[in-house]
């Protein structure tokens, strides 16, 4: 055999030269660039990292924070070494990239040979400023940044303009001596506003009452009036919940080998359509997603009429947006890797800044030090992992909250039902009382399990037979000794939440296996999982039924007349189910004790017993049961399960400093607080965070971050969300990098006007619609897209907003206008995702083909693209090809690309091609004449008036393709139809 | 923005990265597929006076290679029983022996010895080992550098996919080919510049995320080419407008379409009027890209196409092959897909599985190396042939030959685009456990395959996120020099 030693002895051949080597080292001259150009950057005069400095030999002797980095004893292992080794990646230095052989070598000899440093002159090392980058930080006070100072007031006093956009807009144009464009014709400003406030074109009536309007009203009356409708409009909520689930990287499911549900994520976005919709204050819209868990306790005042209900926790589920792997290769890092994902995300989407970057090292160009960085952290450290701090397939559920809808006026909320469920047992307990000595007296000590179901990795094996079997199979005296066995859990892969041991097909299957007694239990509790009826049986006794399926597990309390069945010895318990179609499956298990409303159960099984009371008291119970029954079965409002935020308790655990970002590699430990840079006052962290109440199930710092955000922090973030509305209306932010304010993004080019639209939201409490209203309004959203000649020759890029700049329709925009004009689409409001028709080689390309994707009735797959279900490792074609972005990171700005695949995919794919075919349909269906059905397809894909030309090339198209290419009539109106979605007046906005 | 112009510093705005790719690498690339108004909004140069994506001449004086072909042998092939050859191993069959290895079952102290099911030879003029799985592959050991010390991150199929693909364990980065594409762009205009071709059991587990562009544009992912019906989605025009009537249409949107870009100052709108006729074009180029039937018999004997257990994989082969020839710059073929034994993912009968996917593989990529050299295409062609990881010496069961899964050492070859021939590099321990002399990391088989392209790995960057991502992180990582021509 071969000897553990043999091993070691060839991983030690690479350790290199023999210990205690003398060599001669190599000329200072050489080490000296090395050091120089390596490692002052962050061992430098100004910049001292593990307090280790690089400037004279004295203070390379004296080392860093953990003593010298040469061994003088024992120059083989020094840490300068060893820290070139790479041999551990936590230690390696320069931490960026590792240095190239010769150089190590060169440092290897000097360290072996003493680390000679001279003493004078030639021993001062350059300048580290010749070798450090300019930040355009370092030279001034870190806080004189545009986006971390207070908000400017300056409002340039031009009476001539009256809106204070096209005042600010006016005075940068006459700077650089641009011109401006009139505005639009107001058939494109129709179709502008409604595609940016509800992505949808007009529809005919509403253009035709739009103009009517303006001809009644005058147009700015006219415009103000169709900007307040399209806000009011629920379509609104679905486009402007599109733009943040892109910055909160939305998608529902976890990503890697499985790609898990995130079970009822789809609530979160129902939220947010919701909360947009009724123009949910930004502050309070922040505050519910980073914190809605902690208001009940840490900011009652912020209830809404003392009740909590379930939105703000539901929003909470922003933080189990994120791609999970359930069976990471090294946990610990995992987990750090989650909270990072949470901490880059909420730094980048509510304070623009890429934080990130100081994770492994301090910023290198913001004034943000790794300290910060896991300061930032601490704030959200204390929150439960995606897995409940846990991993595994099964997991992924530490953070579920039970909660449930808003009760219908024929509902009544589950908590009233509870209470009136309580009075009833509390009438019951009586009875109870009388049962004493015979039911409680001899309770049960604890749930002894008697067959454990397929969950239990001890669940026993069961006899079975497919299809039908004799009369007396479930009695305990029947030979199943010809029946084949198995591990329970029968079923088909791919029910839901199945543990799937035995493949079952067939409709009926009968089962049994046995457990031994010592002495009889006083009740009994059944686990299953049925899909379709199930009938149970013990000691060939029937005691349990039911009809249907059902999705997970649950428990039943058995009647008495189950008790009553047992016998000490072995004992027989027999499951028969049926299937008619869909997925099957079927499980039990079976213990001894009480389900929860063990007061009930109690004077249930002794009435049903008739043992321990007598007649009169039996009736009496009974009506009481009766109605106890009843009111248990009253409607109360859907409840589910909801991914939230939870936290571990009032106190987190003590956040270190992760050394290169490796949760193995931990430095010091660091307070809660926003980056320094953003504090208002020296030195003190922020957000201050109060006590935790002693019973508190959070630190509240969550809450305290978004309370800052309103308030100290407000200029920041409330310059992040003014730019990124300016962004969605206008095709770019006033600052050009809506993700990133920090020096490393482009600086606003209108930096007051950023500025007052900042202030101009917070002085409108931050309402959105209020700020939609105020852009709006101002003539620069209403210019026209057309060129000027003086636009175009000195300021291409529009910096200066001469035109309106033109855009493409996003691809959730493309696909929801081509239903929309065929007249096809679902405007369903809320609820579960939907699964448009994939084609079967796209669904080809996932590692189960088969359970890849849903199969939504044709209704729901014409349904807005905001509620098409997001699955991380199989997403739509179209939407992809139409640069919807990846759903694993945050995206602040989508990128526009051209490409020819589009082209295939809206001229050749199905779904363009069957909705021109509706579209087709519809226009033949309203007339006769091939004229008008020109006229009318021009103008509702369009939007705007056909004219005479168009009809005459329209028409020619068609006439071509009857007599070149024999089409009939109605293939030739397909066509055209195809032909005005593939228009580029149809993709692009004016 | 400041005006610092320091390379290999972690952050350049993304103004001044697509700089210097207009500078450093192809212009093609971004140019051809970002909107112009993102170019004006992005890239002007510091002074305004001129966008440097537009026109610059592709430079590359150290590329080797033009094209890239990642063999991924899906599900993880093992090591000793392949390459890495271990005389040691095959005495202590069915011995308990202390061995620390890294699995899907966690980590284990030892366990009970699986000696190589296999007999190893020496081929060629090198005398490389090859183990009796690759009879035919083993005649061409002296155009193939074997690396014995790969080590991977993780040794989960899911991470370990996006580890080799991707370069890091975290879901949401570019892979490889959109990396590459990235900093080249395509020679061919009417073709994908990445291409995906599936084992026809299904897709790896991850779907889309192994072949996704992440945080670049979404024209940068791979495009999954399939050997049955159209080879790419929606490049068959349907039955009502094949032939005549496309063209009718086709003319008919230039018509509308030049009527309303003539009206207006934007320059993108010209540029889907070109993508339709772009999309016509490969409507034609891709159908004959994939078109065998001008493949002469000698080709389909030489790749094995008409045998049944080869002809899927000589099929993929044989197409990689025509697209290099037409100027596609990534192309990853699978070997295995879906689960269990459809992919060499061996945990429970050892012969069975890889000998099924060595028979499948070992006779088309003797074929497509072969063939790629009588053409002369095998210089300036990168073929790269490994998994996601390797397989441990010891049992995964009680009973059983299966093996789990190891990223501890593994083995991958290379070939031609530059790389030496006859040669190995690295060494696992005795008993192939471990990576233990020249350890390569994943990083560094990413750094060789940018470098051979006559990319610097340490340079290639994209600007996302307040950081320079690159492919080989912010660790850095060099070339494997030893095998480097």
């Amino acid at each position: 055999m071969m000897t553990r030693s043999a091993i070691v002895a060839v991983t030690l051949g690479l350790l290199g030269p023999v210990r205690g080597q003398q060599t001669e080292p190599p000329p200072w001259a050489e080490v000296r660039t090395i050091l120089e150009q390596r490692c002052l950057e962050c061992h430098g005069r100004d910049r001292v990292k593990s307090e280790f400095r690089l400037a004279t030999a004295e203070t390379f002797r004296r080392g860093g924070a953990r003593g010298p980095v040469v061994d003088a004893q024992n120059p083989e292992r020094s840490r300068l070494l060893e820290v070139i080794s790479y041999r551990d990646p936590d230690l390696a230095m320069p931490p960026t990239r590792q240095l190239p052989e010769a150089e190590r070598a060169t440092l290897r000899a000097w360290v072996l040979g003493g680390a000679p440093w001279p003493e004078d002159e030639p021993g001062r090392l350059a300048d580290p400023h010749a070798f450090t980058e300019d930040h355009g930080a370092k030279d001034q006070n870190p806080r004189d940044w545009w986006a971390y100072r207070p908000l400017s007031a300056d409002d340039p006093a031009d009476r001539s303009e009256p809106h204070a956009i096209d005042r600010f807009l006016g005075r940068e144009r006459d700077r650089r001596g641009l011109g401006v464009t009139a505005q639009a014709d107001p058939v494109v400003l129709l179709r502008r506003a409604t595609y940016d406030l509800t992505g949808l074109p007009p529809s005919r009536e509403e253009s035709d009452a739009f103009h009517a309007a303006i001809a009644r009203d005058g147009f700015d009356a006219a415009w103000a009036t169709l900007v307040d409708r399209l806000l009011e409009s629920p379509r609104y909520g679905e486009h402007w919940a599109r733009h943040w689930l892109d910055l909160v990287r939305f998608a529902e499911t976890n990503g890697y080998e499985r790609d898990g549900t995130k079970k009822n994520i789809w609530r979160y976005r129902d939220w947010v359509i919701r909360a947009l919709n009724e123009d949910m204050p930004y502050d309070r819209f922040a505050l519910e997603q980073l914190a809605g868990d902690e208001i009940a306790e840490h900011a009652p005042e912020l209830l809404d009429h003392g009740v909590l209900g379930s939105g703000p926790l539901i929003a909470t589920g922003y933080y189990r947006l994120p791609v999970w792997d359930d069976e990471p290769a090294d946990r610990k890092q995992a987990l750090a890797d989650e909270l990072a994902d949470v901490v880059d995300t909420t730094a980048q989407v509510f304070l623009a800044s890429s934080v990130g970057c100081a994770r492994c090292h301090d910023h290198k160009a913001d004034p943000i030090s790794q300290k910060d960085y896991f300061a930032f952290t601490a704030l959200f450290n204390n929150v439960v992992s995606y897995g409940g701090d846990g991993f595994g397939q099964a997991r992924g559920g530490g953070m579920v909250r039970n909660l449930a809808d808003e009760p219908r006026h024929d509902q009544i909320p589950v908590a009233e039902r509870n209470r009136r469920v309580a009075a009833i047992d509390k009438q019951l307990e009586p009875f109870l009382a009388a049962l004493r000595g015979a039911v409680d007296a001899s309770k049960d000590p604890d749930s002894i399990t008697l067959v454990a179901d397929a969950r239990d990795e001890n669940s026993p094996n069961w006899k079975y037979k497919q299809g039908g079997a004799p009369n007396r199979w479930p009695s305990p005296g029947f030979d199943d000794s010809k029946w084949k066995s198995a591990r329970g859990g029968f079923g088909t892969k791919g029910t839901p939440g199945a543990i799937v041991n035995q493949l079952w097909r067939g409709r009926r299957i009968n089962l049994r296996t046995r457990f031994a007694l010592t002495k009889i239990p006083k009740s009994l509790v059944l686990t299953f999982y049925h899909d379709e009826d199930i009938e149970v049986f013990l000691n060939g006794t029937p005691v349990f039924s039911r009809k249907h399926y059902r999705v997970d597990y649950t428990e039943v309390q058995l009647p008495q007349a189950a008790v009553d069945a047992l016998v000490v010895g072995s004992n027989v318990v027999a499951v028969s189910c049926r299937q008619t179609g869909g997925g099957q499956y079927v499980d039990v298990g079976l213990r001894t004790g009480w389900l929860d409303d063990e007061i009930a159960a109690r004077v249930r099984l002794g009435v049903e017993g008739e043992r321990w009371i007598g007649d009169e008291r039996a009736a009496e119970a009974r009506a009481l049961l009766a109605k106890r029954d009843h009111t248990r079965n009253l409607p109360v409002p859907n409840a589910y399960p909801a991914l939230t935020a939870r936290e571990r308790g009032r106190t987190a655990k003590p956040q270190h400093v992760m050394l290169r970002g490796s949760a193995h590699a931990l430095g010091d430990v660091v307070d809660a607080s926003v980056p320094v840079v953003l504090c208002s006052t020296d030195g003190a962290p922020e957000p201050s965070v109060p006590e935790p109440a002693a019973d508190a199930t959070s630190t509240g710092r969550r809450l305290a971050f978004a309370r800052w955000l309103a308030a100290d922090g407000a200029a920041v973030s409330s310059r992040v969300m003014a730019n990124r509305l300016w962004q969605f209306h206008f095709g770019r932010g006033l600052c050009r990098t809506p993700g990133d304010f920090g020096r490393f993004g482009e600086k606003p080019t209108h930096p007051e006007l950023l500025d007052h639209l900042a202030q101009a939201f917070i002085d409108r409490a931050w309402s959105l619609k209020a700020m939609h209203r105020y852009l709006m309004t101002s003539a620069a959203y209403r210019m026209a897209s057309t060129g000027r000649d003086d636009g175009l020759a000195k300021d291409p890029r529009n910096d200066a907003y001469w035109r309106f700049d033109p855009r493409r329709l996003s691809a959730e925009e493309f696909r929801d206008s081509v239903l929309a004009v065929s007249g096809e689409l679902n405007n369903k409001l809320y609820g579960p995702s939907v699964y448009p028709p994939l084609p079967q080689e796209v669904r080809a390309t996932a590692s189960r083909p088969g359970a890849a994707w849903g199969n939504s009735a044709p209704q729901d797959a014409a349904r807005r693209s905001v509620y098409v279900f997001v699955k991380r490792s199989l997403r739509m074609p179209l939407f992809e090809a139409l640069d919807q972005p990846d759903p694993d990171l945050p995206c602040s700005e989508r990128f526009e690309t051209n490409v020819p695949t589009q082209a295939l995919m809206t001229m050749n794919g199905e779904f363009v091609r069957d909705q021109a075919a509706s579209f087709a349909a519809s226009l033949a269906e309203a007339t006769d004449s091939r004229r008008d059905r020109i006229r009318l397809g021009v103008e509702r894909a369009l939007g705007r008036t056909c004219s005479e030309g168009d009809i005459a090339r329209h028409d020619a198209f068609m006439a071509r393709l009857r007599t070149e290419h024999s089409m009939d009539e109605r293939a030739a109106l397909s066509l055209f139809c195809l032909a005005l979605f593939n228009l580029n007046e149809f993709l692009w906005l004016d | 923005m400041t005006d610092r112009h320091k390379p290999d510093f972690c952050g350049r705005t993304r103004r001044e990265f697509l700089w210097e790719a207009g500078n450093g690498f192809g212009s093609v690339a971004l140019a051809g597929m970002l909107g112009s108004s993102y170019l004006r909004g992005q890239t002007t140069s510091a002074n305004g006076a001129h966008n440097p994506l537009l026109g610059q001449p592709v430079h590359r004086p150290k590329a080797k290679a033009k094209s890239v072909i990642f063999l991924f042998m899906y599900g993880g092939p093992s090591q000793v029983d392949t390459f890495d050859y271990k005389p040691e191993l095959f005495r202590y069959d069915g011995k308990t022996i202390d061995v620390p290895t890294f699995g899907r079952q966690g980590k284990r102290k030892g366990g009970r010895i699986v000696g190589p099911k296999w007999r190893f030879h020496r081929y060629g003029e090198c005398g490389q080992w090859v183990s009796d799985l690759f009879p035919n592959l083993a005649h061409c050991v002296d155009d193939m550098a074997f690396v014995h010390s790969f080590y991977a991150e993780s040794p989960i199929h899911g991470s370990g996919l996006l580890n080799m693909n991707c370069g890091r364990l975290i879901s949401g980065h570019p892979s490889i080919g959109s990396w590459v594409n990235y900093g080249l762009g395509s020679d061919n205009q009417d073709l994908p510049g990445y291409v995906v071709m599936l084992d026809d059991k299904g897709g790896p587990i991850n779907g889309a995320k192994n072949w996704t562009s992440g945080y670049m544009p979404a024209s940068l992912q791979g495009v999954q080419l399939r050997t049955k019906g159209a080879p790419i989605l929606d490049l068959q025009p349907p039955a009502e407008l094949r032939d005549g009537p496309q063209r009718a249409l086709l003319d008919h949107l230039a018509q509308e379409n030049a009527a309303h870009a003539a009206q207006r100052a934007n320059p993108d709108l010209e540029g889907r009027i070109r993508q339709f006729e772009l999309a016509y074009r490969m409507q034609a180029a891709a159908p004959e890209a994939v078109d065998l039937a001008q493949e002469p018999q000698s080709i389909r004997d030489l790749y094995g196409l008409d045998d049944p257990r080869t002809h899927q994989y000589a099929k993929k082969c044989i197409l990689a092959r025509r697209l290099v020839e037409r100027g596609v710059r990534y192309i990853q073929v699978y070997s295995g897909g879906g689960h269990n034994d459809d992919n060499w993912d061996a945990h429970g009968d050892l012969v069975f599985n890889h000998t099924r996917h060595a028979g499948r593989t070992d006779r088309p990529i003797a074929g497509l190396l072969t063939d790629l050299k009588q053409r002369g295409l095998l210089d300036e062609t990168l073929v790269v042939w490994g998994g996601e990881f390797g397989r441990q010496p010891t049992a995964e069961y009680a009973k059983g030959t299966g093996r789990d899964h190891n990223s501890w050492g593994f083995t991958m070859w290379l070939a031609g685009g530059g790389i030496k021939g006859g040669v190995a590099v690295g060494e696992t321990d005795e008993l192939g456990s471990k990576a233990v002399r020249d350890r390569f990391h994943v990083r560094n088989l990413h750094a060789t395959i940018l470098h051979q392209l006559g990319l610097d790995p340490n340079d290639l960057s994209f600007f996302f996120n307040g950081l320079d991502q690159k492919l080989v992180g912010v660790e850095g990582a060099e070339p494997i020099h030893q095998i480097i021509a």
